[in-house]
């Protein structure tokens, strides 16, 4: 700092620092030299102090006009509590943004590498053809494996060219369906057929005229 | 012939304090920098003195920068929200003055946040400037409430038609008491500038003022 003196660029400058206090301790004393030889650098110096003065009596007294205190002091509390209140919620929102910024780290490293996403891209169409195919056939007996589903020990004429679920008319008359089920037998060999049951369905058929 | 020692003695500015003063520091007052730490660690309390301290000059300060009290209101907000959210990065150490690195900084948010403001709104400045200042010769600022007097309006008007990066200097100077070198820092100019702009925003004013 010793040689703020030649940084400056004009007696402005100069004396400002020197009359707000900021010269270092040598360069105010050489300061104060130049102004006890030079009156002129003296009349500059009385000049600035006389505009700050003027400027910082001004300010003070439209300060003073601007507000009363109480005023001031109502606004300003008002003021302290707002900061206050956000500061509070500040603190409080602190520890949320800190578990969040520790989730995608955690996420990130469950992440598959990339080579493996065209595999689990074919792993998917492949299950979802053989759902697909599983679905829409009707189950796997269309398709050359073993017939699952055979009517058992009913009474009654069945065309079995016509339903599948086969429809009978029993001895009464009354229209039947059969529903099977699929079922292994123990041997887990063949496939056979479990009638789950009939049904009489009499009531959605006309009558069959003879 | 005055002798330096007398010349200097009625030259220096007598050391009154400015009307608005930061609170001074007692020797129970906790530092800027203790209070910085309690807010770190979550002392709400701390956060409040320190707006507290703070209030009038920077409010003061936003209001001349702004013209508007309540424009002025909302940039003290949005400063110490800025401060909250940047806590962490606040490192007094790197700062000029030893005790003078927080208010330096504070100011600095609330200088930046008035330069976004005009930034933002650069378009509509320019083509209301010039009415505004004539309404406001005509009439006090109704948000104020408060008939200001003739003079203080008068130095509003004045402080209005500085340049902006001379006002914000001769503010700074005033109502944050920081040495020119840390206003230099604020408004990133180098220290001839800086001195420059605030002798030349003194006469510039004293010019309008008579």
């Amino acid at each position: 700092m010793r040689n703020l003196l030649q940084q400056l660029e004009n007696n402005e400058a100069v004396l400002m620092l020197y009359l707000s206090g900021e010269l270092p301790p040598e360069d105010h004393v050489e300061v104060e030299q130049q102004l006890a030889s030079d009156a002129s650098l003296r009349c500059e110096l009385e000049a600035l102090e006389g505009l700050q003065n003027e400027f910082t009596f001004a300010l003070s007294e439209a300060d003073n006009q601007s507000m009363p205190p109480i005023l001031q002091s109502l606004k300003q509390a008002a003021a302290v509590k707002r900061v206050s209140r956000a500061l509070v919620k500040f603190q409080l929102e602190r520890p949320q943004i800190a578990s969040s910024q520790d989730i995608p780290v955690f996420v990130r490293s469950l992440r598959l590498p990339s080579w493996s996403y065209p595999f689990a891209t074919a792993a998917m169409i492949l299950i979802g053809w053989v759902a697909y195919w599983g679905f829409s056939s009707g189950g796997p007996s269309r398709h050359g494996i073993p017939e699952i589903a055979e009517v058992e020990n009913h009474r009654g004429s069945v065309d079995e060219e016509e339903a599948y679920p086969p429809v009978i008319v029993d001895e009464f008359g009354h229209h039947r369906v059969l529903l099977p089920t699929m079922g292994l037998d123990e041997g887990d060999v063949n496939l056979v057929a479990i009638s789950a049951g009939s049904y009489d369905v009499s009531s959605m058929f006309q009558p069959v005229s003879e | 012939m005055m002798s330096a020692r007398e010349a200097s003695a009625n030259l220096t500015p007598k050391s009154e304090p400015l009307p608005v003063t930061v609170e001074p520091l007692g020797v129970t007052a906790p530092s800027d920098e203790s209070l910085l730490a309690d807010m770190r660690a979550g002392h709400t309390e701390a956060g409040e003195v320190l707006v507290q301290r703070y209030y009038l000059p920077l409010i003061r300060y936003l209001q001349r920068l702004t013209g508007s009290v309540s424009l002025a209101e909302e940039m003290h907000q949005q400063t110490w929200l800025s401060v909250l959210e940047h806590l962490d990065k606040f490192d007094a150490s790197n700062k000029t003055g030893a005790t003078s690195g927080f208010k330096s900084w504070l100011f600095r948010i609330a200088t930046n946040k008035a330069n976004d403001y005009w930034r933002s709104n650069g378009r509509e400045k320019v083509a209301k400037q010039n009415l505004r200042l004539v309404i406001d010769q005509e009439a006090p600022p109704a948000e104020s409430g408060i008939e200001a007097t003739e003079q203080s309006q008068k130095l509003q008007a004045a402080i209005r038609q500085l340049p902006e990066n001379q006002r914000q200097v001769l503010l700074l100077r005033y109502y944050s008491q920081l040495k020119f070198v840390e206003i230099a820092e604020v408004v990133g100019c180098p220290l001839n500038t800086a001195l420059g702009r605030m002798h030349k925003a003194m006469l510039r004013l004293k010019e309008l003022m008579a």
